[in-house]
């Protein structure tokens, strides 16, 4: 891997559901599990070390007695993605 | 997917991939908010028009401030059977589109209380209007932004009615033809397409 990638960013599920993120104002935890094909398992685990980093805000709320995860980009994060996307773009010379 | 290592090609195309997917999402019910704030205007229109003209009793008029318990349970009730699982800057901006004209339209509604307002069902209608009309553009249905032009320009037929009644009945005409009918186009749609991808 290029040692300029940021290595939270550049693995396929955390890119994908950053990639989401980065679209949208928030959006819940099943929209991102559909989207992306992960396993509820496999995506919680992704997003804690996301959230854990500052990328992503995540917030348990509830939709009448159904639970619901909403998450959302931080500033943080969209700073980290655009990083990511130049340094892509000079590791691939674009 | 899961947590693997990708190169540098894949990582564009996957960034690319799911910018798209955000950009094509088209809820099942978003009509909702046209049809529940288009039937409850019309309900109250046609409810208002029956009492002042049975009985003769303009203060029947207050009854107008009935969309607001209405429209906001209808909107309750549409919210808890919704499946909307994402929220767009675009959804953001509409929102503020319907805050703007439904403060508007309370405002010039309290003022007309007042006497300082005439015309209040034509300004009501131009205010309901541009609003679809805007919402339209924004939300890129250009169906939606013609019944809102279209609205516009019919609004101005509701002065011609100022005299009597019935205007009231051409005002409730006008908002079914420019908010109930392309809230149901909208729901259609939006059910074919989660069809489709389904």
């Amino acid at each position: 891997m290029f040692k300029g990638l940021d290595p939270l960013l550049h693995s396929e599920l955390r890119l994908a559901v950053m990639s989401l993120l980065i679209g949208v104002e928030e959006a819940d935890f099943v929209y991102i599990k559909e989207q992306t094909g992960a396993t509820s398992g496999n995506l919680s685990i992704q997003l804690d070390k996301l959230a854990k980093a500052g990328y992503v805000d995540i917030e348990k709320t509830f939709r009448g007695k159904m639970p619901r995860t909403v998450c959302r980009i931080s500033d943080t994060g969209r700073k980290a993605f655009a990083q990511y996307v130049e340094d892509l773009k000079s590791y691939l010379k674009l | 997917m899961e947590e693997r290592q990708i190169t540098g090609q894949e990582s564009l195309e996957l960034i690319a991939r799911m910018l798209r997917n955000t950009q094509r999402r088209f809820e099942r019910y978003a009509g909702m908010p046209f049809i529940v704030w288009g039937y409850a205007t019309v309900a109250v229109s046609i409810a208002v028009w029956l009492m002042v003209t049975r009985t003769g009793n303009a203060d029947w008029n207050f009854l107008w401030f009935g969309i607001i318990p209405l429209g906001a349970a209808g909107m309750f009730l549409a919210r808890r059977r919704s499946e909307k699982t994402v929220t767009t800057y675009t959804d953001e901006v509409v929102g503020y589109i319907w805050k703007g004209v439904g403060f508007t339209a309370v405002l010039v509604s309290l003022a007309s209380i007042f006497g300082m307002v005439s015309q209040i069902l034509f300004i009501e209608a131009l205010l309901i209007n541009t609003g679809t009309a805007v919402t339209g553009m924004a939300i890129k249905l250009k169906y939606v932004a013609v019944m809102g032009f279209v609205g516009i320009v019919l609004s101005f037929a509701l002065p011609f009615f100022n005299a009597s009644w019935d205007q009231i009945l051409v005002f409730a005409l006008i908002v079914a033809v420019t908010m109930v009918v392309p809230g149901h186009i909208m729901n259609a749609q939006g059910r074919k397409l989660n069809a489709q991808n389904s």
